[in-house]
């Protein structure tokens, strides 16, 4: 491998001596660091299948409210997405709303999503795939939550990586065809570092955020498992061991701090240990709050960094075989072309590493007390890739909205309903759960932001007057008012009154 | 069959032509839709996305990459690469994906600006998509030196019936829809009334003659049209040249912008194959069509065809297929068939704008460079406005006014901005009956108007 653009300016300028000296201590460092950032192809291979997998799931779930997230009709039509300059990345869902244009893309987008998990034409599936889930993510940015763009990093990076080089439609094809594979089973190259890098990175920018009172005294469960909107009503039963829920914050805290310089480790069982820790916390996240994809969705990395032994055995085979019969049976239909195995040259591993640092700088500059350290000009960039990231996560809990929301409507006939909870005539107290007629974790998010949001707020109400109105045929909305039931949780368990907060109201049309 | 065969077969020559002065008109059309790009086009002019959209909103959902992103380069950088599509499309390179992409980026950039087309822009779409389907890189590629063997035949393909019916649903379509017109009591532009107003003072006593005139010019043209595929080549170079001919007649008559060079270019692929004599020696035979021609050409002209949309065009959209009108709709609004609506090349209103400040002054505001400068598409625009009784487009209009006049005094610009519009004739008359067209804020409830 060469010394790149570095090295052939260097060069021209005659300072080839000192070169081959800066050239021989570049390599022996980056050699050093080999066992630490090198990657086994087989972890990379599931993890491409687990991407595919769980992009086709997104869809699914995101295709119960297709109507209500993607389209004109829903809670964030195009009107508002142009007015305000909130379309921020070329999105083909964007380009109409015309449903069944919409319903193509969705099949399109798992269909390549599929043949990502297949390992067909790796390359371009995997580009595709990324294209279409940040166009997904970008079309309602309101819906989503941290693992979405966690999702998407993974795809983007991806892209550097040869993650079809086993296990995949593509291996099948070229060992029938005779063409040349990369040798062995371990890559390393400037994807494979920033890969690991960006879980660590999660992990650490995520604590740093945490350094604020509500986390340093423990009490970030107490506050979580009483915000309705993002935890589950059975979480409720566990508040009063307060010792328990204490430990289990500090356990987090430290795990998340401490966890990474495992996953970094040279030893294979340590790095397992690490690995599989992290799935448990994450799968433990998911079970007590509102998160969705963000439950799974960090285990993706987690895959690809698990160790080469994990892949010894019957276990290998039987997934080698699985693709060899699949091949044979697909080649009559569609034969992957040839093409070369990805490697990437230091250029561009210099490229995708000062892109990474670029991103953690964004990351970083999320918290308030550090400001913006990225010029806004470059913004863009962030966006047009894919990888804006905050991992403020559940910081500065108590000021996060926390009640329900009421969406009280009167229908011609003077009737007043609740377009949100689906309750005829209107409920003021309590539900059971926040979400009771629109049950999906890709709701609480849209409620914080559009109630903050004054402008988005007629929008929001239009959506569900027409979902209504749908529904009930011979209910004709003739106006609503949104409202926030608002039940900030004190500290020590002290008494909250609810307030009912009128944020918009008006004729719906 | 062999008969209609060689009436729809189309010398490969013929479709290169075809293909290179559709490419020289549509980087023509390119440039003009260059010169309206901050009104068209950009965040910055009285049509921005949240307009275009909000125009569409009830119903139409037109599809345009125009629409996938809100950062400002966004369309600086479709119409670069449509520009290079165009040129690749007359250089006859790498044709089997740079037309449909140019098709697509044409849509897009057409449904951008629903309220500015006319049938030309609907006529362009329709051969770029047959285009897709027909070999019309055979020949005449730069870099490529044509086969004269592979001249000697002349396919069929299916899809130049499509292209016969784009022209026959063109032509014929807009001479019926001014027949019905007039069935109902309405001239439309032909009428003599109208045509008072649009004719210089010494032609006034000739109006009821002009309309007259006129209107059996569309008659011709429909006429013509069918005639095109006579096999006789005198005659089809006959009909070709008198429909030239009364294309430009129209194009002198009426401001119809770019629309009668299209018009002209859809008649070159029926440019006999005799014609082509002194170049290849002999005019080539009709070959039979292999199952691929005729499977892609099916493809673009049943599915695809605005032609076929045409015809439901005048059906009310009521009785449409279901699903068709979404169709039609998402690929830019139901074709108009023929060349609808021209207006004589006078102008029946011009505009005043009006800006007021805190403390009541009143001054005229200068929007001949922003607003009705005079280029064909804004012209369009205006009048589409006026048809359309469009209250939030024309309030977009008062905006993109009050802005430019507070960049101009530099924040200490008005409190609000109120467009008239005020009748040409009756001006020169002495009375004045101006109206309020739009204002800025808007102050009044539209519907009260």
């Amino acid at each position: 491998m060469g010394a790149g653009i570095l090295g052939d300016l260097l060069k021209n300028h005659g300072m080839s001596g000192a070169l081959s000296r800066k050239t021989e201590a570049i390599d022996s460092l980056i050699a050093r660091f080999r066992p630490t950032f090198a990657l086994d192809l087989r972890s990379l291979a599931v993890c491409r299948m687990a991407v595919g997998l769980m992009v086709i799931g997104d869809l699914l779930s995101r295709g119960s409210t297709f109507r209500l997230h993607y389209t004109d009709l829903g809670i964030l039509p195009r009107e508002a997405l142009y007015t305000f300059g909130l379309q921020r990345f070329p999105s083909l869902y964007s380009a109409s709303s015309w449903e069944p244009y919409l319903v193509a893309l969705f099949l399109c987008h798992g269909g390549v999503a599929l043949l990502l998990a297949l390992g067909y034409q790796t390359r371009v599936t995997g580009a595709l795939t990324w294209y279409f889930t940040v166009a997904l993510q970008g079309r309602n940015f309101l819906v989503n939550n941290g693992g979405d763009p966690l999702l998407a990093s993974v795809l983007f990076w991806g892209m550097f990586l040869p993650w079809g080089e086993v296990f995949s439609l593509d291996r099948v094809a070229r060992r029938r065809r005779g063409e040349p594979e990369l040798k062995g089973l371990e890559i390393y190259s400037g994807a494979t570092v920033v890969f690991v890098l960006q879980p660590l990175m999660i992990y650490w920018v995520s604590v740093f955020h945490k350094m604020e009172p509500v986390w340093l005294s423990g009490d970030v469960l107490y506050y979580a498992f009483q915000n309705d909107l993002y935890s589950y009503p059975f979480v409720r039963s566990l508040l009063p061991h307060t010792e328990v829920l204490k430990f289990l914050t500090y356990a987090t805290l430290a795990w998340e701090f401490v966890g990474p310089f495992f996953l970094l480790s040279k030893r294979p069982r340590l790095r397992l240990f690490a690995c599989l820790v992290f799935v448990l916390m994450h799968l433990n996240f998911g079970l007590f709050l509102r998160l969705g994809l963000f439950a799974f969705s960090p285990t993706l990395y987690l895959i690809a960094l698990l160790p080469a032994f994990v892949w010894t055995g019957a276990r290998t085979r039987r997934i080698e075989s699985f693709f060899r019969e699949l091949g044979r049976r697909t080649s009559r239909l569609s034969e992957p072309r040839p093409t070369k195995p990805l490697q990437l040259g230091r250029d561009a591993s210099y490229a995708l590493c000062v892109l990474f640092f670029y991103v953690v700088l964004i990351a970083v500059g999320q918290d308030p007390r550090v400001g913006r350290i990225t010029p806004k000009s470059f913004e863009w960039v962030a966006h047009v890739t894919g990888l804006y990231q905050r991992w403020s996560v559940f910081v500065n809990l108590p000021k996060i909205l926390d009640g329900w929301l009421v969406v009280e409507a009167t229908t011609a006939d003077g009737r007043k309903v609740d377009l949100f909870q689906g309750n005829d005539p209107v409920d003021w107290e309590k539900p059971s759960t926040p979400l009771s007629r629109y049950n999906s974790f890709r709701w609480p998010t849209p409620i914080v932001v559009v109630t903050a949001d004054r402008r988005l707020q007629p929008f929001f109400v239009r959506a569900l007057v027409l979902d209504w109105e749908r529904g009930h045929p011979e209910d004709h909305i003739v106006k609503a008012r949104y409202i926030f039931m608002t039940e900030s949780t004190k500290p020590n368990f002290e008494a909250t009154q609810v307030q009912r907060v009128v944020h918009w109201e008006g004729d719906p049309r | 069959m062999t008969n209609w065969r060689q009436r729809f077969s189309l010398d490969l020559r013929s479709l290169a032509l075809f293909r290179i002065a559709l490419g020289l008109v549509l980087a023509m059309d390119f440039l003009f839709w260059v010169s309206d790009l901050s009104f068209f086009l950009t965040e910055r002019g009285p049509y921005p996305l949240g307009a275009w959209v909000g125009d569409t909103y009830q119903g139409n959902l037109p599809f345009s990459l125009y629409g996938a992103c809100t950062y400002e380069v966004w369309p600086y950088f479709l119409l670069a690469v449509t520009w290079f599509a165009i040129l690749s499309l007359i250089a006859g390179q790498r044709l089997s994906w740079v037309t449909p992409i140019l098709w697509i980026l044409y849509v897009s950039l057409q449904n951008r600006s629903m309220v500015a087309l006319d049938s030309g822009d609907m006529l362009a779409r329709e051969l770029l998509l047959l285009g897709i389907f027909l070999p019309w890189g055979s020949c005449w590629v730069w870099g490529s030196v044509t086969d004269a063997g592979a001249l000697r035949v002349r396919p069929f393909w299916s899809a130049g019936v499509g292209l016969y019916l784009c022209l026959v649903t063109t032509h014929l379509f807009g001479f019926l829809a001014r027949v019905f017109e007039w069935q109902n009591g309405d001239r439309g532009v032909f009428q003599p009334e109208r045509l008072v107003l649009a004719l210089p003072d010494g032609w006034l006593p000739y109006a009821s003659w002009i309309g007259s005139a006129l209107f059996a010019l569309a008659a011709w043209q429909a006429l013509g049209a069918i005639l095109l595929v006579w096999t006789q080549a005198r005659w089809r170079s006959a009909a070709i040249i008198l429909l030239t001919l009364s294309g430009a007649f129209s194009a002198m008559a009426f401001d119809l912008g770019i629309a009668p060079l299209f018009g002209v270019v859809a008649l070159v692929p029926w440019v006999p194959a005799d014609f082509w004599r002194g170049g290849c020696g002999e005019a080539p035979e009709c070959e039979e069509p292999s199952a691929f021609a005729w499977r892609t050409g099916l493809i673009g002209c049943s599915v695809l065809s605005y032609g076929a949309l045409a015809l439901l065009s005048y059906l009310p959209t009521e009785r449409w297929p279901q699903g068709l009108e979404g169709w039609a709709n998402f690929l830019g609004g139901a074709p108009r068939g023929g060349v609808v609506l021209p207006w004589p090349r006078q102008e029946f209103y011009h505009y005043l704008a009006v800006a007021t400040d805190a403390q009541g002054r009143e001054w005229q505001v200068d929007a001949t460079s922003s607003l009705w400068e005079q280029t064909f598409r804004r012209r369009v625009y205006l009048h589409s406005l006026e048809l359309k009784e469009n209250w939030e487009l024309r309030y977009w209009m008062a905006l993109e006014l009050f802005r430019q006049e507070r960049r101009r005094l530099k924040g200490k610009g008005p409190k609000s901005v109120h467009l008239f519009q005020i009748p040409n004739k009756e001006e020169d008359s002495g009375s004045s009956s101006r109206r309020l067209w739009a204002e800025w804020p808007m102050l009044k409830d539209p519907s009260q108007r």
